[in-house]
């Protein structure tokens, strides 16, 4: 795992000639594998691009699509872009793009697997089957989450409450805010900050 | 003070409405805040088809230079958003007890900023002299520091490390942790949200 992260670390650099847009000053980019595919994130290399898809729009509709505040609740950790960055590299829990499947399937952040907010928000068999496969144990009506995975949550950006509303749920049902954390900024702050997303349409 | 405060209460009854289509929170379609002694009506753009563009837009910079940075300054320090911003703007601005700071350069301040901040370029952050003499305007005193400013700081956005590098030579300083607070998405994000900002000429 870390001979093959060193691997694409140099592949990246030959492939980029001198990556001069790195993620940090230590950091070219970001490799990692999951569920046996390898991912790459990285930013922008070309000097002169512009956000001009529709994450550029500024100003949806509010009501519904307020700006949400920074928090999700007292307890769950906001992420930044780093953060989840390094979430991924070390492999730290599940990282849930929270939007419904249309969306996702037009691009999601590398290494995000889609769970739509709907399915958190009520008592169902689909629910309960994704909470198990989390680590959650239902006994009788009520769920022990002691052993449960840390996961991570985004959807379109920092005006969208979807992934906040999962959270919410998850969190009347016991999920401990601990396990859960937040990347506020989703969709929009990723491409803001020149970092790739995947484009399942366009191939890969 | 009584005068301008009753003037901005009318103003404000007379606007109802106007901002509805895109509003900041569902009590709130904009504000009035100050910026260098005039009054500033801080909203959302309206236009659901605007578009961000212009140099805020741009997504590739060098890093070194323009890196990624983290999401917190220091395990004491908290991170905030837009709105708390705004929240922010209505309490601690408002009672003469808090104050938004832009640490980019004058030229950048004086081009484009948010409403009501002040501009403490971050060149002066190796400067003591300069951070003890401003500390004194913020109600500084070594005896006591539970009276003094409370501060957000900004730059340009993710990818800017003006705002930490302030924020720590202010801490190092000695300016209480519990009285400063950073914010991360800075211009570009308050810019892709479609909020106020205010030029001077």
């Amino acid at each position: 795992m870390i001979l093959r992260s060193i691997t694409l670390s140099l592949l990246g650099f030959s492939l980029l000639g001198a990556a001069s847009h790195n993620i940090t000053e230590e950091k070219a980019i970001a490799a990692f594998a999951h569920d046996g595919k390898t991912y790459v994130i990285q930013r922008v290399q070309e000097d002169d691009a512009y956000l001009t898809n529709e994450y550029s729009l500024t100003s949806r509709p509010a009501p519904p699509f307020y700006v949400q505040p920074f928090k999700a609740a007292p307890n769950i950790e906001t992420y930044g872009e780093l953060e989840v960055i390094d979430f991924l590299e070390k492999n730290k829990g599940v990282f849930i793009d929270a939007r419904l499947k249309e969306w996702y399937d037009k691009s999601y952040i590398p290494g995000a697997i889609n769970i739509p907010f709907t399915l958190f928000l009520k008592d169902t068999p689909e629910r309960d089957k994704v909470l198990n496969d989390l680590g959650g144990a239902k006994k009788g009506k009520e769920w022990d989450f002691s052993k449960v995975q840390t996961i991570l949550l985004y959807c379109n950006g920092a005006w969208c409450e979807q992934s906040p509303h999962a959270m919410h749920a998850l969190m009347k049902i016991g999920y401990p805010e601990e396990k859960m954390k937040y990347y506020r900024g989703g969709m929009q702050s990723w491409q803001l900050a020149g970092l790739n997303v995947i484009e399942p349409g366009k191939g890969e | 003070m009584r005068i301008v405060a009753l003037s901005l209460l009318l103003a404000g009854a007379l606007y109802a409405g106007k901002y509805e289509t895109v509003k900041i929170t569902e009590d709130i379609e904009r504000i009035l805040v100050y910026h260098k002694g005039k009054v500033v009506d801080l909203h959302r753009i309206q236009n659901t088809e605007h578009k961000l563009t212009g140099h805020f837009a741009k997504i590739s910079y060098p890093c070194p230079g323009r890196c990624l940075q983290p999401i917190s300054v220091h395990p004491e320090v908290e991170t905030v958003g837009e709105i708390e911003i705004i929240h922010f703007m209505q309490k601690q601005e408002s009672q003469k007890n808090g104050l938004l700071i832009d640490v980019r350069s004058k030229e950048e301040y004086l081009e484009e900023t948010i409403p009501s901040s002040i501009n403490i370029p971050y060149t002066i952050v190796d400067n003591t002299q300069a951070i003890e003499d401003i500390f004194k305007v913020l109600g500084m005193n070594k005896d006591d520091s539970s009276k003094v400013q409370e501060l957000i700081f900004f730059c340009n956005g993710s990818t800017c490390d003006k705002s930490a590098k302030m924020i720590r030579a202010f801490i190092e300083m000695g300016y209480p942790t519990n009285k400063i607070k950073y914010y991360h998405g800075g211009m570009q994000m308050w810019k892709s949200l479609g909020f106020t900002t205010v030029a001077t000429k």
